[in-house]
């Protein structure tokens, strides 16, 4: 199911690409949490009253990479207008390459750092992002950032930031200082030097104590190799990598005026779904009182937090939820075979049951039709449980992808054989057609789901055969790589594989192209 | 002025390291091929940080002939070290009660010696940009500085632990104490459900020991908002670009590390930095020997691979146990890579005995001609390291003991020293002008010295009877008549074990 695997891209890496070391580009992998629907939710559940995602609105992001995010969203939301910064004149150059040719009217790019930004007219932006840059960055420049925010972000403007944390991150910045280190003598780029410092850190670990004892650290330095050096590079080789205290950062941000509304990772604003029951008992016993910034930490400490992304919001949030007046936001389940199972599942091992009532009647609600939070929690089968309740049961299903949350009402999806479809948006036709057979996730946009969307590569070769493409060079590329990995294998003809294709394409018409076109990616071809 | 965060609730008794003694850093430059000024004519000693001026005070006293200045913000501590010196009756130690980032305004000259010890790791980046300033200003051209700091990787679980023990003491009040074991208290309940806890050995361990360790000094450490830990090469670089060259540590065995590794560690870590720069070569040590925290020192001169100890007809070297020290150095040698029983160490233990040597005299010394200066070199230096051997700073003085005269001890302040620590449980050390530096000197050394020169046992007699009541409540302590007779029963032992040692470091001095 195209939903599933919209779960597995959350717990993704999410690190796009900052300055430094500038001969490692690598593509910007979306984070669902950049979102601008995403971030409304966790505020509105901080008590932030409005929805400020149905009428437009302004969006900056800091450190934009080579854009990818960013012009998916500006293609998730045409009304709003997005703003990307880098400093690295290639991955500008790459962004506005994508936006000119997807046509988007509503998204510029500047090439500039940080710290030089006097010179250049803006607006204040209702939303201001930073992921995967903060803790790479030298100290006068994140001062530069936090300048920016107070400058460019709204009143009641929300601004999300992702940075390394600890004591998750104590480990990686120890293994990636050796490594630097090590590499320093190295010559060529900065994965070659990557790769000469993590071989001499290898040959040293054996003698150091330090690696003896800490799990953490030999873990990290076993697992380098299973990541692409070439991300991990540009991780590592920057001389500058800081993690932060969650409770430092909130102290600096509510220094500025910010308030901290929660994380942008909606799971992690949920104990119960961190936590197993005993756990939870005594968690909630040492941080009996409010105070979140204490929680927050108590919490960072036991699940070894290593990288978060905060959401504050420019004023103050009053810690009353205002989900459930919510009616400009809507629910939609995400899987249609049953998924009481999956939801025991995960419910195993945590405090939350996700397989209780109530939470079978809101799925039970959601499944065939979207609702609005409000009618969700209004409704008979709903309301019978006690309000606190139903609301607790949304966010966690939420959180854990059995319900999704859209930003507008779905399409209707009655397919007729004799329909025609087509994308709907030029962005997703050249995203799709130019990434068709990359082994990389590939992301389209979606206005309902106001989101970018993972295609999964089984999909992405059924939606091109179904809209009539040719499949000669999908299948090239598929010999290749089968040839690559197990250079003796029979490798099926194009016919045979023309043939799988075609066979599998009536379930796919009844699973996925409703989803599709309900999320508004595909539209009939009048 | 910066507020500065660094606390200053506790005081911080700067208990006496002889890393810090100019003549531990001067040694360490000449043994680094660099020229200094020496340390047997006038300098001038500066510390950032000096505490309650314990270690300053001691140094004044072991260099009549230099100037000292203690600077430090806490007025609690500038209040007790100015009160020893002037009990002490020093004048060539001044403190100065004042913020490292008001230094611009302070006038106090240039100095021969810096040192900044317990002191740099605890100060805010802008803090550490000002000390940083004041050395590039203040230092002489040769001119020797010295740092101690927090040192990766292994100061890595102490700073997780201790942010922790900050984070969850904060709302218990202003007293730093209360706020320290209110955090350890807290800490302790997350901790069993804590992954970093279950996983990594070193914060667990910590979080075990904090209680054996005396709480005041781990409060003052801990409590501190700011204490970062660094990697050698980031402070090497940060120094270097004030044009200061790394030359080695005054913590003298920090340069050996044939000394600090096993046999097995030290071989492999020859392969690993083989052909490799200084920087890399203290890096990887640093990693392998799990360094926790680093005495630096720095100079404006590159280092060589020359030693200019070959010249120093000014210091001397001697040996200064009697009894057999073959034993401990056996166990020593046989947990690291160096053999401090070869026939070199014996020899060079041997011509240091009965009379110091001025040390380019032993590298001519007819009976080491077979060896080479370097293999000398070394093996001196291994000995200096576990305190074998003693660098002295003058010719020792040479008077058998005599019984018809009176003894005292030389200077005031080692007069204060003794009758106030006469029991102290915590180490205490006697200043001497010919070692430069300050003498550990044991219980029992302590108490029979005390009652050679004629002190009351009455009062160091119940300090210990009440020690030994609370460690064994119930136990038979001897009256005071027993004990004073087994003192002055061990002082035949104490003239001839003790006494020269004492004579000749210039601790001890016959009245004329």
């Amino acid at each position: 199911m195209l939903f599933d695997t919209i779960r597995a891209m959350v717990a993704g890496s999410n690190e796009q690409s900052p300055h430094y070391s500038a001969d490692s580009v690598f593509q910007t992998e979306f984070s669902i949490a950049q979102s601008p629907l995403r971030m409304t939710w966790t505020a509105l559940a901080a008590g932030v009253a409005a929805n400020p995602v149905t009428s437009p609105f302004r969006y900056c992001d800091l450190g934009c990479g080579t854009g990818s995010t960013l012009n998916l969203l500006a293609g998730c939301f045409p009304h709003a207008s997005f703003v990307g910064i880098d400093i690295d004149p290639e991955h500008i150059a790459a962004a506005r390459a994508l936006a000119e040719r997807a046509g988007l009217g509503n998204v510029s790019y500047i090439e500039a750092s940080f710290d030089d930004l006097d010179g250049v007219d803006l607006e204040e932006f209702h939303f201001i992002t930073t992921i995967g840059v903060y803790s790479w960055l030298p100290r006068t420049v994140r001062g530069a950032v936090h300048q920016f925010v107070q400058r460019w972000l709204r009143p009641d403007g929300l601004f999300a930031i992702n940075y390394m944390a600890m004591p998750g991150a104590a480990a990686s910045d120890l293994v990636a200082s050796y490594v630097r280190m090590l590499s320093e003598s190295s010559s060529g780029g900065t994965t070659a030097r990557f790769k000469s410092g993590v071989s001499r850190l290898k040959r040293i670990a054996p003698l150091s104590s330090l690696f003896r004892n800490d799990p953490y650290l030999a873990n990290w330095l076993l697992r380098l190799d299973s990541f692409p050096a070439q991300q991990l590079a540009h991780d590592f080789m920057n001389r500058r990598a800081s993690s932060f205290y969650f409770r430092d950062m909130n102290r600096l941000f509510t220094s500025l005026g910010l308030s901290f509304c929660g994380s942008a990772k909606l799971a992690q604003n949920l104990p119960e779904l961190q936590l197993p029951a005993d756990q939870l008992t005594e968690f909630l016993e040492i941080v009996d009182n409010e105070d979140r910034e204490y929680q927050e930490s108590v919490l960072d400490l036991i699940l070894h937090t290593n990288n978060r992304i905060d959401l504050y919001v420019y004023g103050n949030a009053d810690r009353h939820s205002k989900l459930s007046s919510t009616d400009d936001i809507y629910l939609l389940r995400t899987a249609r075979q049953s998924d009481a199972a999956a939801r025991r599942r995960a419910s195993e091992d945590f405090a939350a049951d996700l397989a209780s009532s109530v939470h079978a009647a809101i799925l039970e609600l959601c499944d065939h039709q979207a609702h609005s939070v409000s009618a969700v929690l209004q409704h008979d089968s709903v309301a019978r449980f006690r309000p606190e309740e139903a609301e607790r049961a949304i966010q966690q299903l939420c959180a854990t992808r059995f319900l999704n949350i859209l930003g507008s009402e779905p399409a209707s999806s009655a397919y007729d054989s004799s329909d025609r479809y087509r994308f709907s948006s030029l962005l997703n036709k050249t995203v799709f057609e130019d990434q068709l057979t990359s082994i990389e996730p590939v992301h389209l946009a979606s206005g309902v789901l106001g989101a970018p969307v993972d295609m999964p590569e089984a999909i992405r070769i059924r939606l091109h055969a179904f809209l009539g493409g040719d499949l000669s060079a999908v299948w090239k590329v598929f010999c290749e790589r089968v040839r690559q990995q197990a250079p003796n294998a029979r490798v099926a003809s194009l016919e045979q594989f023309e043939d799988s294709i075609r066979a599998s394409l009536p379930d796919f018409v009844a699973r996925e192209l409703p989803i599709l076109v309900r999320l508004g990616l595909l539209e009939r071809d009048s | 002025m910066q507020e500065s965060s660094y606390t200053v609730d506790l005081v911080y008794h700067a208990e006496f390291k002889s890393a810090q003694s100019p003549l531990s850093m001067y040694w360490t430059a000449l043994a680094h091929g660099v020229s200094a000024s020496p340390v047997t004519k006038a300098f001038v000693y500066c510390d950032l940080g000096c505490g309650d001026g314990n270690l300053l005070n001691m140094l004044a006293c072991s260099y009549p002939h230099a100037r000292f200045v203690g600077i430090d913000i806490n007025p609690e501590h500038i209040r007790i070290a100015r009160e020893l010196a002037q009990r002490a009756g020093l004048t060539n130690v001044t403190f100065i009660e004042a913020a490292f980032d008001s230094l611009q305004e302070t006038e106090c000259g240039e100095f021969d010696f810096i040192s900044i010890h317990g002191t740099y790791s605890w100060l805010s980046s802008e803090i550490r940009e000002s000390v940083r300033g004041f050395i590039s200003r203040r230092l002489k051209p040769d001119g020797l500085f010295s740092i101690h700091y927090l040192a990766l990787p292994g100061a890595a679980s102490d700073d997780l632990v201790a942010s922790y023990i900050r984070l969850f003491g904060e709302s218990a009040g202003a007293q730093t104490a209360t706020r320290f074991s209110t955090g350890v208290q807290e800490l302790r309940k997350i901790a069993p459900f804590a992954l970093l806890f279950q996983g990594n050995r070193f914060v667990h361990d910590w979080l075990n020991e904090i209680d054996s360790l005396p709480a005041d000094r781990l409060a003052h450490d801990f409590m501190n908002r700011q204490a970062p830990a660094f990697h050698f090469r980031d402070v090497c670089s940060e120094f270097g670009a004030l044009g200061l060259n790394y030359l080695g540590s005054p913590r003298w065995v920090a340069n050996l590390p044939e000394m600090r590794l096993s046999s097995a560690k030290w071989s492999a870590y020859g392969e690993l930095i083989k052909d490799r720069d200084r920087d890399y070569q203290e890096s990887v040590l640093d990693l392998v020997a799990h360094t926790q925290s680093r005495v630096d020192l720095y100079g404006h001169a590159v280092p060589q691979t020359d030693s200019k100890l070959k010249d120093a007809t000014d210091l001397y070297l001697q040996r200064v146990r009697d009894q057999s020290d073959l034993e401990p150095r056996r166990t020593i040698s046989s947990k690291c890579a160096a053999d401090l029983t070869s026939e070199l160490h014996d020899r060079i233990l041997a011509l240091c005995e009965k009379q110091a040597v001025p040390v380019p005299d032993l590298f001519e010394h007819r009976e080491l001609t077979r060896f080479g200066s370097q293999e000398i070199e070394r093996a001196v230096q291994q000995l200096l390291s576990k305190r074998f051997l003693y660098v002295l700073v003058a010719r020792p003085v040479v008077t058998g003991y005599d019984s018809s005269r009176q003894y005292r001890l030389a200077s005031r302040l080692n007069q204060i020293i003794l009758e106030e620590q006469i029991a102290s449980t915590a180490s205490v050390y006697l200043a001497s002008t010919v070692l430069g530096a300050a003498l550990e000197i044991p219980e029992g050394v302590r108490v029979r010295l005390f009652a050679f020169l004629g002190g009351d046992l009455s009062g160091a007699w119940r300090v210990f009877s009440a020690r030994r009541q609370e460690q064994a409540p119930g136990s038979l302590v001897a009256p005071f008549e027993q004990f004073q007779q087994r003192v002055v029963a061990s002082l035949p032992g104490f003239v001839e074990n003790e006494l020269p040692h004492l004579l000749q470091l210039g601790i001890v001095e016959a009245v004329s």
